[in-house]
Order: structure tokens, then C-alpha cells, then sequence
């Protein structure tokens, strides 16, 4: 009992408990979510593979070797040749540059754009919100595969140099994944400026700036973190769909996508697995580790959704 | 003392539901349908009435958050609908608002002494420097300890971010503030703590309130001057003791008798309306309060009570008065 | 003297959350009588809604009914199968909610959704269970019963809405009618016709009635008896005369002080100090030790049990412990 009042008494006087950023205590909740932080680790992995990989590898990336066609894993290449005789662990490293690059970029892009566009609907309404919002239903009316389709066909079409589609390919990917991130940026905005207190910031008579900044944003930032990142999942995703169509990245610029392309074939398919199991494995892996980390993220960012 | 600091004369705020391309508009919400009362300095004023009946609506039109429909709202004489933008900023200084929710009326992202500071350090009150030493001293006169200044507000309970919100609106110095519900969410025991807050720092700064509540016991304890609304209408406005004393409205002295009172013992005579509260978009023709009144005739479906001085400061809308 | 309707001993109700369990009812007992109307009356967070829960064996998933018992008219619930409190829960026990908009379902009309249960217990046919909902809600005064039946619960105001689930509690004659903060989310001319009906029922139909409150007010006008609850504890319990004439326990005592009443003139209201304690991480003691004017050395170390003080009346404080000062 002594004791206790004396706590209080302590916790009464000068000392100032300063309580964590609040981005610190989502970290610390997100270090207690298992699940996330093996995913997390796992992503980590899959960079340091990806990009400082290649380094150690004894192999350079396109060069044929006809004498090894065809080889099963062995103890010189740990994941056996393809067709040409090239290595299917370097292959598999720069195909992972190549599409984690891919998705994170397409992510930022469509975040920039989706949030901006969003917010400026958000905000302004009138007719600004009106196009905005007409436009991003046009869009999300037509379904994506289809149009990334018939967009990749257009670039095959034009006869696009390898390297050069690869940017196109980000270009394309936010086109098609902004609309559904400024709707949910417009709806954050929309129902943050109903909150009290928003209204507490009118009454206090702080500038549109402050507002903006300080208010409006740092609260759209969780939620939109938690989208950035499982739609980086779905833009991985989505370009393993059209390389492996042949309308994506293409060989001999490798990808995961284009490199399951030895799938359809039916001698490769049945005989020779260790051609398009690798990189099945690491869209597979890579994705659900995406979303897992994105599924702890959601629940560390907001308490309340908890149970 | 004829020191006005508010007056309201026919305020009237219309709800219309749709502005969409191809809807046509629906009839409007007549949230607040006429209003008119005066605020002077130091005075706290009570606005009573159930839900649907606009108070929330009165108080945020006053402080200009939201558009008029109608009518003149003049703070110190000044038309507020009338300001520029530099003026309205001025307005912001003297005026203040606190909430019913306690828990959303709070940034979730801004620490306490933040939430407190940064508009006194926008409006140029205090310098940046300063500003700590400024919170601290407004958190201690809101019952704050000095140890909470670097938390987030879901680390506290309703009672505590209630005060909190008040700190935060006390910090600019205001000498109007309207309460909102201010009590509504709290229990009975930390209710009472808020409420002798709201009284000690009226008495010490000379504040006035326009305080906004469904619960008259806690009106009648708080204010000096009381208006009881019924569908976006005043129906009663007097002094406290006049209003308790000497209820004249019909709604006015059923609305006192349902109140219930913690002494078993207590033996009254109630008054139970009959029906519900008519929806405020279709209210009864003539008096609004004809269709749950006791006494009312064919005369109150027909023509709308005068809003008239019937004692020296006390004002009735009723046929019958 | 009347029958016992209802008695709970020693009950434990407990909910496991990732900050520790929470003893959301810690070793609560009362009883009620046939034709009493009990009112446990607390603060948000002191268990009152959870006693009422544990009752009919609705608590949340994370919750459970540690030790006690709660004896049903001689049965002890807690002992019975799913399917017979079930059974219990219309027929001999009828509930009424706080929100009566989220009580209601959205998708059916306030008829098919009071049919139901008066089909199911009553053993009716559709027709008769229809005749029957009809009589119901023109007995709690509603005029046009034929054009309430087919409406939504959205196009009814909370005061009609209320009375609907009234209706459809009192539809199989219970004996006891659990009334979790009834009024609390309707307006004071609404509730006042509300509190009324309740009365009617009473009378009329030698309902027992437990209602839980936060309202003091409310206590006055419904209760024969009234238990006080603070942190999970009862803290005091008597006949409602008894009780508000001389309250015992600081706790009740302050209650009854801080609460502004209409007449009364007073310069400041009595304060409770500081806040309820956090049920995760009580002290041994009395839970009110720290918010309590009279607290002494005792207080901080034993827990009080409930002792009798005057005829009916019994609290849990050292104050009235012989010898314990």
C-alpha cells in the first residue's frame, strides 16, 4: 500500500511521461504479429536476393550455354539451366528485380495519382469531384486484365524495344489501379471532414494549411499505407499475368511471369518442373507475404479494429 | 447591465437533402425556424428541448461553422455573416465550441499539448517558445495533471478528454463558448466534476456560455437564463427562476414534470404527452406542439402563436398564455 | 411476504482481453421477488449490464460465467442445456435493450418479427400469432396496430420502437422482464410514457421487473429495491425508501449528491473524485479506497464484505464493520 501511493504520488508531480509516436507503438504492435514479421523478414530476403544476388553469381544473365541445356538442379546450378543453357538462379534474381521494381513502382505512381486526384475531389467537391469521379468509374467499370491486355497487345503491336516496355508496363499498371485509391482517398476526406474534430479546427480558426497538413493527411496515411502495400501484391501480380501472356515484360528481359511461361509447354511442364516451379514459388511466396505484412500493418495501425 | 454580446434575431437554418442531377429537391428539414434570444456578457444561457428540436443546429450557426438560411446572428454588433476573412479570424480568438463526443472531437494523431497549443500559436497569442509553459498553465486550470501534456488522447478516459477539449478551447481566452451537450456522454459522478469546471472558470474569466442540453436538472443548475425549443422553435425563454417557478408553455411544464427526480419519496403530478415528437420535415400546421398538447383547440391548428413578452423578460409562444 | 423469482449467489462473471482478465462481476448476489421491480443502478464499466447478460446467458464471446449460481424459479440456470434457456428466454424471461433500433432487424417488418416468437413459444398458428401481436400493440398504446405490423423498424421513432420490444417481451407472459437501460437513448417526455407502461405492466400482470440503470432519477420513481454497483462489486443494496433516505455507503451517497436536481439550489455539486478504477488492474482493498472521503488503513488492505446496517438495508464498508476502525 505504501508503496502505491508513493507511485502516485510520483506519477502526480513534475515527471512528464511522454508517450511513444504513435508510429512507434504501431511498430511495436506490429513486432508482436508473427505472422507479419516472418512476412516482413521473408521480403527482406527476397531483396537482398534479388539485388545484391546477381553479384555472386558466377553466371552473366543472358548467356547461352548450349552444352548444359536442360539440366536438372545440380550442385553448379542450384536450380538447373533452361533451353539456352542460361543459369535459373540468376535468371530467377534479376526476373525478382525486374517485378518487385515493377510493382513498387506502379504502386507509388498510382498512389500519387489516385491520392492526389482523391484528395482534390475530397476536397473541393463541386464539378472538380464530379469528372474526377465519372472518369474513375469509367475505369473500374472496364474489367483490368482485359484492358491490360489489349494494352499489352498494342504495345507488342507497335513493336516496343524490350527495355523500354518495362516502364510502359508501370505506366500501365497505375492507369489501371489509380481509380479504386482515389476513391478510397475522397471517401477518407469526405467522411475525416464530418469528424468533430475537423469542425474543432474550424472553430479554433486554423489556416487551410494547417488543416491540411497536419489534420486531414496524417489520418488518410494509415489506411493508405495499408493499400500501398497489397497493392504492390496486386501489381506483381498482375504483371506475372501479362508476361507470362507474352504481353508484358518480354525475354529476353527475364520477369517471374515470363519465366512461368515454360509452363505451357507440355514436355517442359511434365519433365523438366525445376523451369517454372522457382518462379511460381516466389510470386506465390512474395504475394501472400505482401498481404500478410499488409494484414498486421491494418491491425497495428488501428487499435480499434481489434478485438 | 446592457452589455450585449449575442444577438440572434429570426434565425432560421433550412436541411435540403439533394442536389443531385436528375432528383428534384425534397422539402426541407427546418432544423431552426425563426429564432430569435440575446446573450449578454457574463450570462450563461441555457437552451433546452428534445431531439429534433435544432438546438445543436442554433449553436453551430451562431459561431458561423455552418450557413444561415435566415435572419441575423451579431456578435458585439457585428454582423458575423458579414466578416472578412481577417475579421472571421478574429471571431475564431474570442469564440469557442465544445462538443458532446468527447472521443471524436479529438485529433487521434495529436498529442494533448499539441492539440492545445498550435492554435494559440497560429493565432499569434503566443510565441512558440512560450507555448509550453501556456498549456501547462491552462491544463492545470482545466484539472489537467502536467504529466498528461505528451499523450494521445485514447489514453484517456470520456471525463478526462472532455476536459482536454475544454483546455483546448480555454487556451485562446475566449469570452463566448458554446457547450454543445458537454455532459451528455458522462457519467453522473465525473459529470459533476465537469459541470463545477464549467462554473469555477465562468466565475474566474467572466464567461459567458450558451450551453446546450437536453437535461434540464443540469440547465437549471448551470444557467441564469434558460430557452426551452420545441421543432426548431423557442417556445418559452425566461430567467431560471421565472421558468421553474412559473412555467407557462404547455411543453414547457410537461417536459419539467417528466424529468425524473431520485427521491422515492416525491410525489408530483405528472403530465404524460401523448405520441412522438413529429418529424421536423412535415411539422403540424399552426403550433408545432398542437399535436401532442393537452389543451390545444382548433384555434392552435390554424394559426402560429406569437413569440410575445408575457412578464417583464419572460417570453411564451402559445395561444393560450 | 411473496415468492423469490429469482436469486443469483455469488456470481463471477469474467472476460479474458489481451490486457489481463477483467472481473467484470465479481461475486454479485441478489434476489428478486414475484411482482418486485430490482434496479441495479452504476456507472458505465461496473458490471450492471453484464449481471443482466450473464443472466440469460448472452455475454459476449470473450466472456464467461466463472462460479455462482442463479436460481430460476427453484432451476439453476447456469445448469441448464442451450436449448432450454432458449426456451427460458421467451417464455418465462423477456428482454428489452438499450438501442432499440439495433435491436430490431432492418429486413422485417416489426409483424413477421414478433410473430415469430409468439409462434415458436406459444405453440400459435401464423393467424392467431398475428391476432395476438395485434392485441399486444394496441394494449401498449398504439393506436392503428393493423398499419404498425407491416412497417420497417426504420420508419418507427425510438419511443414506438421501444414499445415493440416491449411488446414482443411481455408476448409470452414472462414472469420476469430483464430491462437493460430501457430509456436511456429516448427523450425525457418519451421516456417519462415509457417508464409509465413499464409501471402498467407491473401491475397488471404481477411482472417481476430488473432493470439496470445509470439513472438515479429513474431508480426513484420504478424501484421496490435497488442494488448499487461499483467496479464489478455490489457496494449496496436495500428497500428504495430505505436506501435514498439513508444512504450508507460513500459511493451511493455521492451518487446521490452529484447529481444536479431540479429545485434543489446549490452553489457546486458535490464531486466523486478522480475516476473508476481500471477493472484490469485492481488493488486489494476496496475498489472506491481511492476516489473515497473516508478512507482509512483497512481500506487498502482487505476487501469489505456486505454487512447489515438498518432493517433491510446491507453495504459493503469498513465504516459499518464493528471494530473494524
Amino acid at each position: 500500500m505504501e508503496t502505491q501511493s508513493l507511485l502516485v504520488k510520483q506519477q502526480n508531480s513534475k515527471t512528464i511521461v511522454k508517450s511513444p509516436s504513435l508510429w512507434k507503438q504501431t511498430y511495436l504492435r506490429l513486432k508482436k504479429n508473427k505472422m507479419a514479421m516472418v512476412s516482413l523478414f521473408f521480403l527482406m530476403f527476397m531483396f537482398l536476393l534479388s539485388f545484391i544476388g546477381p553479384y555472386f553469381s558466377p553466371y552473366i544473365l543472358d548467356r547461352t550455354d548450349v552444352a548444359n541445356m536442360n539440366q536438372p538442379p545440380s550442385a553448379s546450378h542450384w536450380l538447373g539451366t533452361d533451353n539456352y543453357g542460361r543459369d535459373i538462379l540468376t535468371r530467377l534474381m534479376m526476373a525478382g528485380q525486374i517485378s518487385l521494381t515493377i510493382g513498387i513502382a506502379a504502386m507509388f505512381l498510382s498512389i500519387l495519382i489516385g491520392s492526389l486526384l482523391g484528395a482534390i475531389s475530397g476536397f473541393y467537391r463541386g464539378i472538380v469531384d464530379l469528372v474526377i469521379m465519372r472518369l474513375a468509374d469509367i475505369l473500374m467499370s472496364i474489367p483490368g486484365l482485359p484492358l491490360l491486355l489489349m494494352m499489352g497487345a498494342i504495345l507488342s503491336e507497335w513493336k516496343v524495344p524490350a527495355e523500354y516496355r518495362l516502364y510502359l508496363i508501370m505506366i500501365m499498371l497505375s492507369f489501371v489501379g489509380w481509380p479504386g485509391l482515389a476513391r478510397l482517398v475522397r471517401g477518407q476526406i469526405l467522411s475525416l471532414k464530418e469528424q468533430p474534430f475537423m469542425q474543432a479546427t474550424e472553430v479554433l480558426g486554423l489556416s487551410d494549411r494547417r488543416k491540411i497538413f497536419h489534420h486531414l493527411i496524417p489520418n488518410t496515411v494509415p489506411i493508405l499505407l495499408v493499400v500501398a502495400t497489397l497493392n504492390v501484391a496486386g501489381s506483381i501480380l498482375s504483371e506475372s499475368a501479362l508476361s507470362y501472356l507474352g504481353l508484358g515484360v518480354v525475354p529476353p528481359t527475364p520477369s517471374w511471369g515470363n519465366m512461368m511461361d515454360a509452363a505451357n509447354n507440355f514436355m517442359d511442364f511434365r519433365k523438366r518442373p525445376w523451369l517454372w516451379i522457382p518462379p511460381g514459388t516466389a510470386i506465390f511466396l512474395t504475394v501472400v507475404s505482401i498481404n500478410l505484412l499488409g494484414d498486421g500493418l491494418r491491425d497495428a495501425l488501428d487499435p480499434k479494429l481489434r478485438r | 447591465m446592457s452589455d450585449t454580446l449575442i444577438e440572434v434575431s429570426n434565425l432560421k437554418k433550412y436541411y435540403t437533402s439533394s442536389k443531385g442531377l436528375f432528383k428534384k429537391l425534397s422539402d426541407p428539414v427546418k432544423a431552426v425556424d425563426g429564432v430569435s434570444f440575446t446573450i449578454k456578457k457574463g450570462e450563461v444561457f441555457g437552451l433546452v428541448g428534445e431531439s429534433g428540436s435544432g438546438k445543436s443546429t442554433i449553436g453551430k450557426t451562431i459561431l458561423r461553422i455552418q450557413d444561415k438560411t435566415g435572419g441575423e446572428v451579431k456578435y458585439k454588433g457585428q454582423d458575423i455573416f458579414n466578416l472578412s476573412k481577417k475579421e472571421l479570424r478574429h471571431l475564431r480568438v474570442q469564440t469557442q465550441l465544445v462538443f458532446q463526443d468527447p472521443f471524436s472531437s479529438l485529433n487521434p494523431r495529436i498529442r494533448v499539448g499539441d492539440a492545445i497549443g498550435e492554435a494559440v500559436v497560429e493565432h499569434g497569442i503566443v510565441s512558440k517558445q512560450e507555448v509550453r509553459a501556456h498549456v501547462l498553465e491552462v491544463m492545470e486550470k482545466c484539472g489537467l495533471s502536467p504529466f498528461h501534456i505528451d499523450r494521445y488522447p485514447h489514453e484517456f478516459s470520456g471525463g478526462q478528454r472532455q476536459r482536454i477539449v475544454i483546455a483546448r478551447a480555454m487556451a485562446l481566452n475566449p469570452e463566448f463558448i458554446v457547450m454543445d451537450e458537454p455532459v451528455a456522454s458522462l457519467d453522473v459522478s465525473i459529470q459533476a466534476q465537469i459541470i463545477n469546471l464549467f462554473s469555477d472558470l465562468q466565475r474566474e474569466n467572466g464567461l459567458s456560455y450558451l450551453f446546450i442540453s437536453h437535461d434540464i436538472s443540469v440547465v437549471e443548475h448551470l444557467c441564469t437564463k434558460i430557452a426551452i425549443m420545441y421543432l426548431g422553435n423557442i417556445v418559452e425563454l425566461a430567467s431560471k427562476e421565472d421558468l421553474f417557478n412559473q412555467p407557462l408553455h404547455p411543453y414547457t411544464k410537461a417536459l419539467l414534470s417528466a424529468v425524473p427526480i431520485p427521491d422515492p419519496t416525491a410525489k408530483r403530478e405528472r403530465i404524460l404527452l401523448k405520441g412522438d415528437i413529429p418529424s421536423p420535415i412535415n411539422p403540424p400546421s399552426g403550433c408545432k406542439f398542437r399535436s401532442r398538447c393537452p389543451s390545444a383547440t382548433n384555434l392552435c391548428s390554424e394559426k402560429i402563436p406569437e413569440y410575445r413578452e408575457v412578464n417583464k423578460d419572460h417570453f411564451v409562444a402559445c395561444h393560450y398564455v | 411476504m411473496s415468492e423469490m423469482l429469482l436469486e443469483v449467489n455469488h456470481l463471477v462473471t469474467n472476460f479474458h482481453t489481451e490486457n489481463g482478465i477483467v472481473q467484470a462481476v465479481n461475486d454479485v448476489s441478489f434476489s428478486i421477488r414475484e411482482g418486485e421491480t430490482v434496479c441495479i443502478v452504476g456507472e458505465s464499466g461496473c458490471g450492471k449490464s453484464i449481471t443482466a447478460l450473464s443472466l440469460m446467458q448472452l455475454i459476449p464471446e470473450n466472456g464467461k460465467v466463472e462460479s455462482g449460481e442463479i436460481l430460476f424459479a427453484g432451476n439453476n440456470l447456469l445448469q441448464l442445456t442451450k436449448k432450454d434457456i432458449r426456451r427460458l428466454r421467451g417464455n418465462e424471461i423477456g428482454m428489452i435493450f438499450q438501442e432499440p433500433m439495433t435491436s430490431l432487424n432492418p429486413v422485417f417488418t416489426i409483424g413477421e418479427q414478433m410473430i415469430e416468437p409468439i409462434m415458436e413459444h406459444l405453440f400459435l398458428s401464423k393467424k392467431d400469432a398475428y391476432k395476438k401481436a395485434k392485441e399486444l400493440i394496441t394494449m401498449l398504446g398504439m393506436p392503428n396496430a393493423e398499419k404498425i405490423i407491416q412497417l420497417y423498424p426504420h420508419e418507427l421513432s425510438g419511443g414506438m420502437l421501444q414499445r415493440i420490444m416491449i411488446a414482443i417481451a411481455l408476448s409470452c407472459n414472462p414472469k420476469l422482464i430483464i430491462a437493460d437501460e430501457p430509456t436511456t437513448a429516448l427523450d425525457v417526455t418519451i421516456q417519462a410514457q415509457i417508464l409509465d407502461l413499464l409501471r402498467d405492466i407491473k401491475k397488471e400482470f404481477k411482472t417481476s421487473i430488473l432493470l439496470i440503470t445509470h439513472d438515479l432519477g429513474v431508480v426513484a420513481e420504478m424501484a421496490d429495491y435497488v442494488v448499487v454497483m461499483y467496479a464489478g462489486k455490489l457496494v449496496e443494496e436495500g428497500p428504495v425508501l430505505e436506501l435514498f433516505a439513508d444512504p450508507k455507503h460513500p459511493y451511493t451517497k455521492g451518487l446521490l449528491q452529484a447529481k444536479p436536481v431540479i429545485g434543489e439550489r446549490k452553489e457546486r455539486l458535490y464531486t466523486i473524485a478522480g475516476q473508476v478504477p481500471n477493472l484490469t488492474d485492481l488493488k486489494d482493498g476496496c475498489y472506491f479506497a481511492d476516489r473515497c472521503e473516508h478512507v482509512q488503513g483497512i481500506c487498502r488492505k482487505k476487501q469489505p464484505d456486505l454487512t447489515d446496517v438498518g432493517q433491510h438495508q446491507k453495504t459493503a464498508c469498513w465504516l459499518y464493520k464493528e471494530g473494524a476502525r
